[in-house]
Parts: C-alpha cells; structure tokens; sequence
C-alpha cells in the first residue's frame, strides 16, 4: 500500500520484473536484483528522483514494471554490514516470500482400485 | 456437463490468440504497462506481490475430471505445483509468468476453459450451489440459468465497461449455499402458484468496504423473462452507477442512493421495453441447455447417509461421513464434500498431484464430476453410498480425508499479504494456527457447524462480514491487527456480523476465538449452533470474554 515517505529516510527503488512479475531492487551498478541487500540506498529526495529517472528507462525497455520507492531499515546498513533490510511487513514479505510453508507437489497414492 | 458449441470454442479459441499477440507486443514495448494491463486483467491475470497470477474461471463452480487435470497440469507445468481454490468458485495460480501466460490460456481452451470474467468491470463468473442437481431440497438445478447467464454476459457489447465489477449468484433451492443476498444480484428460485418455476431478484448485496445485504427488488420473475430482467437491471446501473468514484460505483451504492423504490421503478419502466423481446429464453432453449445438465444414470440403490454413517467399520470413517458427506436427492447416494483445510494446509490450496488424484477419483466414483464450493472446498456429487469406505481410504492417503466440512477448522481465508498486493495483513498463518488450535476433531464434532471467515483486507476476498466470526487483517503503523465480528451469515437468513472490540494481535485472535467458543458451549442450549447462540443472546456473552482475555 502506498505509505509516506520521510524525506531523510534511506530508501531503495524495487519493481516487478515484466516477464515474470519477480520483486526486484535497483542495484549500484544499475543493474536489477531479486536481494534486497544488494538494492542502494540512498537518502534524500533528489537522490530518489534522480534514480527514478534512470528506472524509468528499464520501465520504457520493458524490463521492469512497477517502480516504486520504499524505505528501509537504517541500523542494518550501520550495523550489520549486510545491506538494507525491509522496514514494513509487506516490504519483508515482497523481499523474502510468502512466510507459510508453500505445498509441497508430492506423489500421493493412487488405490489400486482404480482402472 | 455443459460442452462448449463451435461459437463458444471459436470465442475462447480468438481470445487465447488475441491475448497471446498482447502479450508479445507488451514484451517487444509496442504497448506499455498502461495499456496492456485492463487486457492482461481480463484475461485474468492479475500482477500480485511476487509474480504474476492467473484466475481462471470454473463456470458456477463446476469441474470434469478432464479440466481438473488439466488444471493438475498447469500447476505443475507452469507453476509450482499447486493451485488456490477461491470463494469465488475459482482457482488462481500464484507463480504465472508473463510469456507463457498465452500457453496456459490454450491448454485450458483444449478442455473447454478460460480466464474470462475473472477480473475487470465486466459481469463476473457466475457462482452457484455446489450442490446443484444433487441437493434434495432443489426446485431445479440452478446451472441451467447460470449458463444461460454466461452465455448472456460473455462479451457483451453494453456490459464489458461497467462502472464496476458485477458478481451474480444463483441458487435453485430455499437453503441458501449460495450467498445469493451478498452478491451485485442473487437469484433464488421459487415456483408461482401455478407451479412454474422462477426466481426471486435480489438486487445491491456486497461486502467489500461497504458491505449491504441485497433487497428484493422482484420476488418473481419467470424464467422466461430472467434475461429481460436482468439487462434492464444492468442497464440502469450501467447508466446512473458512479464512475467518479471506484469505492462507490458498485450497484449497491446506487441502490442506497435513491432507494430501493425508485430504483424498482427504472428497472421496471426499462423493462418495459426489453420484455418479450429476443432476450425471452424459449422453452426450447431452455431445455436445449438443460439437457447439458441431465442427471446422470444413477443405479437404483437404497440406504440414507446416516445409515452409511452408522454401519460404517470404522469410528474414524463414521465421522467422516457425518461431517462431509450431504444426503443425496437419489436414494442410496450421498454427496461427498472434500476438505481442503487439513492441518496446515493453506485454506483452498490443492497439490497438482491431489487435483489429478481427484480427477481419477471423479470418474470412478462421481460420474466423472467435481464441484468447488465457495467456501474453498471441493464436491464429488454423485458418490454410491456403498463406495464411501473405498473412496475415503484413497481421500485420507492423499491429505484430503479431513473430516471438518461445515466445522470450526474449515476456515475460510483469502491469500492474505503472503500473496495478494491489496491485503494490509495476513490470513492464512492465522488460518493454520486455529486449525491447529482446534485440531482434535471429537472437539470440532461436539462444537458444530461453526464459520470462521478471514480476510486480509477490506475488500472481504473471505467474506468476513457473513463469518459466524469474521475476521479482518488490519494494518495500524506496520502492526498486523485483526477485527473481529460475531453473527454473520451468508445462508437464506444473511446477516452481517458486529464488530466485538478493537483489534487484537494474531497470538490474541486465537486465544480470543478460542474464548468465544468456550462461551459458547457453556451458553448454548440443546441443538443450538453457535449462530443460534449468538442470534439468541447477542454479542454482549462474547464481549465478555474478550474483556477477560483483555
């Protein structure tokens, strides 16, 4: 859902990828990863536009879909070394999937019975 | 089962071709997103969080072994494996790619299926009784008319860019399992007194943000004169519904707008000029259709459910029985409903491998025929009650012998934000820990016919607000929060549940329903049903415990 963004927050562009929908996140080296941790990050409102420009060429060569602007999570840049990490649950969930076990496509028994 | 003529099969045939040169210009850049994506919607696909999904439709929720198969096939072909079964009578896929998208399309047009009318401001799928031409209270099998309905609404010119989407339900038996009165327009069949059969027109019922139950707006309409009808209806919602506004262009802001009366009154005068037109279904057509429908030649048995129930072998498979299979109009016949709630399962999700299990199942032991529910289970219509021993053991060894349809653990739930782009909270983690909580089935059985319905949103995908207890995910500043409502119902007496307190943490949501339950069998009286409970004494009991649970 849309959220306000602080103007002083750090924050990553991420997208869809158009062939397969997959979330993706504008990397350093201008290229689209599916990590999160690999996004950059930047921290003021004429970073953000800047780098939405750039995207917006991928959206015009029918790479991505979708761009979007989301914040992270300050400390773990700091602190942790491992790059941003998502702040909201839907953001957590866009980067690292469902948090159900997904079902799981295993053979089932078929009664003899059957023709 | 309904079989597709030329013009239907050309029909779907074209749209797989148009869509599959939509998506090629969409990928080449020759459309942009902007353009391509009311066509990708109405071919059904929408973008959710994580990749693309598939809608496909199930016509009045009903299945051949073949489609099902086909549907197992897509699945594991295309997806990863498995399928969610919708309370729309629908299945959705969650991990679709854009360019094989048009392949999907033509497998399914190969067993006479699609992805129309699964998304957009069109006439949606058409829903109906699971139980259609099976149940014993049914007047006549709904079926018919609802594929006369999709036949009507399929691509019509006037009604493809409504105001907004428009679902219709429609039911041919006086218990509603339908949920006529919560749908754009519900029908529910009735006979005149000269016998005739018709249907009684239920017009503005929703949920959603603004969830109404629908007033009748005629209490008879013969079948004749069904498609006049209705198009009149459409056409002054097509005229006079908002388009300004999309959280106030469904129909049943224009009824309340200007009432009920006067909105009779400009169905009725566009009637006028529609009646006895081309639009009069012929007892010829009628019949043409009907005879898609035919029940199938069922041998001459005897034996009633509880009797199968109460000679069963097995205390485990007795159980079964009493939960999940319905008494048949046929003697020696019963109604199997399948559980797609097991422990941990997400609610409505079936394996590729159960869906081709159950095709095989279908055909020997169901003539070949599958339903979906709305309430995200599947139906074997036609079972011999002297197969049930046989076909519960091949139901239990796949996952799918979960004897809980109707009970509190057969929870409804929509994908929730583990999936869906639109939802503020989750629904199925929840789902799964109140399954567990009331895992032990002895429990379930002794509790009853109990609905918890949970939805992520606001746009009530599991129709929360006629859950027994309704629950919905909320977001407050990043927390996960659930609301939760008493006394809906979507049966023949619908009703809209209340709120009962502010909204509580999942952890919470469980010991909280658990609580409500307690309340319940401590209040009840003999043969009361929770919704009975709370339709006798209200919400003030359960307030209680929530306040003790504070």
């Amino acid at each position: 859902m849309a959220r306000k963004l602080r103007a002083d927050a750090p924050r990553v562009v991420t997208a869809n990828r158009l062939l397969d929908g997959v979330v993706v996140y504008r990397t350093a080296a201008g290229t689209w990863s599916p990590h999160l941790a690999r996004a950059l990050v930047v921290g003021s409102d004429p970073a953000v536009e800047a780098l939405l420009a750039v995207c917006e060429r991928d959206v015009a060569g029918c790479e991505v879909v979708g761009l979007d602007v989301i914040e992270v999570r300050p400390d773990a840049l700091a602190a942790r070394g491992d790059g941003p990490r998502a702040i909201t649950q839907r953001e957590a969930i866009r980067a690292t999937g469902p948090t159900i076990a997904l079902p799981v496509d295993r053979p089932v028994t078929r009664p003899a019975s059957l023709p | 089962m309904y079989q597709y003529d030329t013009h239907d099969q050309t029909l779907v045939d074209q749209r797989v071709a148009q869509f599959r040169d939509q998506v090629a210009r969409r990928l080449s850049g020759a459309l942009t997103e902007e353009q391509f994506k009311p066509l990708r919607l109405m071919n059904g696909l929408y973008l959710q969080l994580h990749a693309y999904m598939l809608r496909v439709a199930i016509p009045y929720g009903t299945l051949s072994a073949a489609q099902m198969r086909m549907l197992a096939q897509i699945a594991r072909r295309y997806d990863r494996g498995y399928g969610h079964f919708t309370t729309r009578q629908n299945i959705q896929f969650n991990w679709i790619t854009l360019a094989e998208a048009p392949d999907i399309l033509a497998d399914l047009s190969r067993v006479q299926m699609h992805a129309l009318q699964t998304s957009g401001n069109c006439i949606r799928n058409v829903t109906s009784d699971p139980w259609a031409g099976v149940a014993p209270d049914e007047i006549e099998d709904p079926r018919i008319t609802a594929e006369i309905l999709r036949q009507w609404s399929t691509l019509h010119p006037e009604f493809s860019y409504l105001p907004r989407k428009f679902k219709i339900a429609i039911t041919g038996a006086p218990s509603d399992r339908a949920a006529v009165r919560v749908h754009d327009i519900g029908l529910r069949m009735h006979r005149d007194d000269r016998g005739e059969a018709g249907y009684e027109v239920i017009v503005g019922g929703g949920l959603g943000r603004t969830p109404v139950i629908g007033k009748t707006i005629r209490p008879f309409v013969p079948k004749r004169h069904l498609l006049s009808y209705l198009e009149a209806i459409m056409r002054v919602y097509n005229s006079f519904g908002r388009r300004d506004n999309m959280y106030k262009a469904r129909i049943k802001i224009l009824v309340d707008a200007i009432g009920i009366t006067e909105f009779r009154d400009l169905v009725e005068a566009e009637w006028t000029t529609l009646r006895e037109t081309e639009l009069d279904v012929a007892p010829e057509t009628y019949a043409a259709i009907a005879a898609h429908f035919a029940p199938p030649a069922y041998e001459a048995l005897t034996g009633t459910v509880a009797e199968a129930a109460d000679g069963a072998s097995d205390a485990v498979l007795a159980r079964w029985i009493r939960a999940n299979v319905a008494p048949h109009r046929v003697p020696g016949h019963g109604i199997v409903n399948v559980s797609l709630k097991g422990t941990d399962q997400p609610p409505g999700d079936a394996t590729a491998s159960q869906m081709d299990l159950l095709a095989d199942l279908a055909e020997h032991y169901s003539h070949g025929e599958i339903r979906v529910t709305h309430e995200q289970n599947l139906v074997l219509p036609h079972v011999r009650l002297s197969d049930l021993p046989a076909l519960w053991a091949a139901l239990e060894a796949a996952g799918l012998g979960t004897p809980n349809v109707g009970l509190v653990s057969d929870i409804i739930a929509c994908p929730g934000l583990d999936y869906c782009a639109l939802a503020n909270a989750r629904s199925i983690p929840l789902a799964q820990a109140l399954t567990r909580r009331f895992a032990d089935m002895d429990r379930a059985q002794e509790i009853g016919e109990l609905h918890i319905n949970i939805s992520g949103c606001i746009n009530a995908c599991a129709h929360h607000h006629v859950g027994h207890i309704g629950i919905l995910g909320v977001d407050r500043h990043g927390e996960e929060l659930y609301q939760v409502t008493l006394g809906g119902r979507s049966d023949e007496q619908a009703a809209l549940g209340k709120v009962v307190g502010p909204a509580v943490p999942a952890d919470r949501a469980v010991d909280l329903i658990a609580g409500f339950v307690d309340t319940y069998l401590a209040i009840r009286q003999p043969g009361e049903r929770f919704i009975d409970t709370v339709a006798r004494v209200g919400t003030t009991p359960f307030k209680e415990t929530l306040h003790a649970a504070a």
